[in-house]
């Protein structure tokens, strides 16, 4: 049995538990306080999920800690021009409180800098996402590499996706790909200074990222192995993981229990449960 | 992986995973190791291991005998006799060496019958993987189910096996689908218990490979009743493994 850095089989498959889920609910309710960074508002056209508005995701993540969170739009996913959906959302989120917008650019589109410097100008807004893989760009493109300029002029994050979905499960209707290890490792090389959080990556592909010379932050939606947030930090600083559920398409409880049942400490759990993501969109 | 570290990590595991109230555990063994076609002697290799295992808590864990279905009828009985007659495995699995529906699963079916324990398959819809020679899809580990009715089979991960996976095994008396693999990607338990009955689902974690309280997680924070989950995390795996 290997536990980590090599390809091993399967080993053990367990079936058998007795767990108090509400009681369990409860107890973390009281415990940890988390910083969501990768969460999605409205409907998702391949999968029957739960309602998704802003007050069903407010319930949803208040109901397992998590105080604030940044959210996107998945109607910009599938639309070339982000700003309705976009438009919609900032619109939504104006009196929710621990709800941050988290747009989206699309510097395959001509207008993308017009985009931005109107997204730039919402107070709330403290970066902005990219979707490569849904968008049809790379990140080697020249406007890319504006972006990340204006976004440093502005004090913008930068937020990518490579994957929203296990690319196994996409709906046959559609052919995405992950945005890849070697692009992404190249972008983070010719931009030292971005620092983005790059979301969607499972273990092995970020413990190949972090062979890179660039600097870069992840989230824990994808990531996963047995006692992740270990096997994690055995490559990565625990300060660079950041918490993300990505809800609704995935289980709010399981992702939140990555966190909380991690053997890591409680000091190094609350850093990647809240105060990794405090820090790094200075929120 | 050397006795005193696998020893080491196994006593870990154990302990990790009882902490958060798992009762009994499947050894399954480590079945890539050698490739997804395993000669008769790397067979043999694994299910040691995995009897290892299942000595050092055998209040925790059953085995369940790794199989190389095209090694042929007689290695196939004979390595069930050794590990099912002998050891006292619980089980058989299947892994990626031939797709279910190949007629070399007819020994494997027939030594499941013989000694009435439950076969394994691993299952992943193969709509957009498309290794449909080694792979099994959905529809291949549910024709299997029934062409051999009187033995039940249990098709591996839920998520992988998707929408069509649990379409594809309504109405089969004899198929199980146990929720291990992928990351926990909503709404497919509800699914499954709405389209199948919460009584043919069985909680699996696919460890090491995912992470054990996302895999708990899943289950857990589905919306499905609490009778729901009690027989997904254990009830089921009790009758089917004749716990009870």
């Amino acid at each position: 049995m290997g536990i980590r850095g090599q390809v091993i089989g399967k080993f053990l498959e367990d079936w058998s538990i007795g767990l108090n889920t509400d009681e369990s609910i409860r107890v973390y309710e009281a415990s940890m306080n988390f910083f969501d960074t990768n969460v999605w508002f409205g409907p998702w056209p391949f999968a029957p999920l739960p309602r998704n508005g802003a007050a069903d995701i407010e319930q949803r993540l208040s109901r397992f800690g998590i105080s604030e969170a940044l959210v996107s739009p998945f109607e910009t996913v599938f639309q070339v021009d982000p700003m309705p959906g976009n438009r919609a959302l900032l619109k939504t989120l104006q009196k929710r409180k621990g709800l941050r917008p988290l747009p989206v650019v699309n510097p395959g589109t001509a207008p993308w800098e017009d985009h931005l410097d109107e997204l730039s100008d919402v107070p709330e807004v403290t970066g902005v996402r990219l979707l490569p893989a849904y968008h049809g760009y790379r990140l080697n493109s020249v406007a890319v590499r504006r972006l990340v300029e204006r976004l440093a002029l502005k004090k913008l994050r930068l937020v990518i996706t490579a994957r929203l979905v296990d690319e196994r499960h996409e709906h046959p209707a559609i052919s995405i790909k992950p945005v890849s290890v070697k692009q992404l490792a190249g972008f983070v090389e010719r931009n030292p200074k971005s620092s983005p959080l790059i979301q969607g990556l499972g273990v092995h592909e970020l413990g190949e990222l972090a062979k890179a010379s660039g600097h870069f932050s992840t989230d824990t939606s994808f990531a996963e192995w047995e006692d992740t947030l270990k096997v994690l930090k055995g490559f990565l600083p625990v300060s660079r993981i950041l918490y993300g559920s990505l809800s609704p398409l995935q289980v709010t409880r399981a992702q939140v229990d990555k966190v909380r049942l991690s053997s890591l400490s409680a000091r190094q759990r609350d850093a990647v449960a809240c105060g990794n993501a405090i820090r790094y969109f200075g929120v | 992986m050397k006795d005193g570290r696998l020893r080491s990590e196994v006593n870990r595991l154990v302990k990790r995973s009882r902490s958060f109230g798992i009762e009994r555990m499947v050894a399954l063994g480590d079945v890539l190791v050698d490739g997804p076609r395993p000669n008769g002697k790397q067979i043999r290799a694994i299910n040691d291991e995995t009897a290892r295992i299942v000595s050092w808590a055998p209040d925790f864990f059953f085995g369940f005998c790794y199989l190389n279905p095209k090694l042929g009828e007689r290695a196939v009985r004979a390595e069930v006799d050794r590990c099912v007659g002998d050891l006292g495995f619980r089980g058989l699995k299947l892994e990626i060496a031939n797709n279910a529906a190949e007629a070399c699963m007819k020994p494997v079916m027939q030594a499941a019958e013989a000694y009435d324990v439950p076969v394994l398959q691993h299952t992943w819809s193969q709509t957009n993987i498309r290794r449909r020679s080694m792979h099994s899809d959905p529809e291949d580990t549910c024709l299997l189910a029934k062409r051999f009715p009187n033995t039940r089979v249990i098709m591996a991960h839920l998520t992988g096996c998707g929408f069509r996976g649990v379409l594809a095994a309504s109405g089969i008396d004899n198929l199980w689908i146990d929720t291990s693999g992928a990351s926990p990607e909503a709404g497919i338990v509800e699914h499954a218990v709405e389209n199948l009955g919460s009584n043919r689902i069985l909680y699996g974690s696919d460890l090491p490979i995912r992470d054990l309280p996302a895999a708990i997680g899943q289950v857990a924070g589905s919306a499905i009743s609490e009778k729901d989950r009690d027989a997904i995390f254990y009830g089921n795996a009790a009758k089917l493994l004749k716990l009870e």
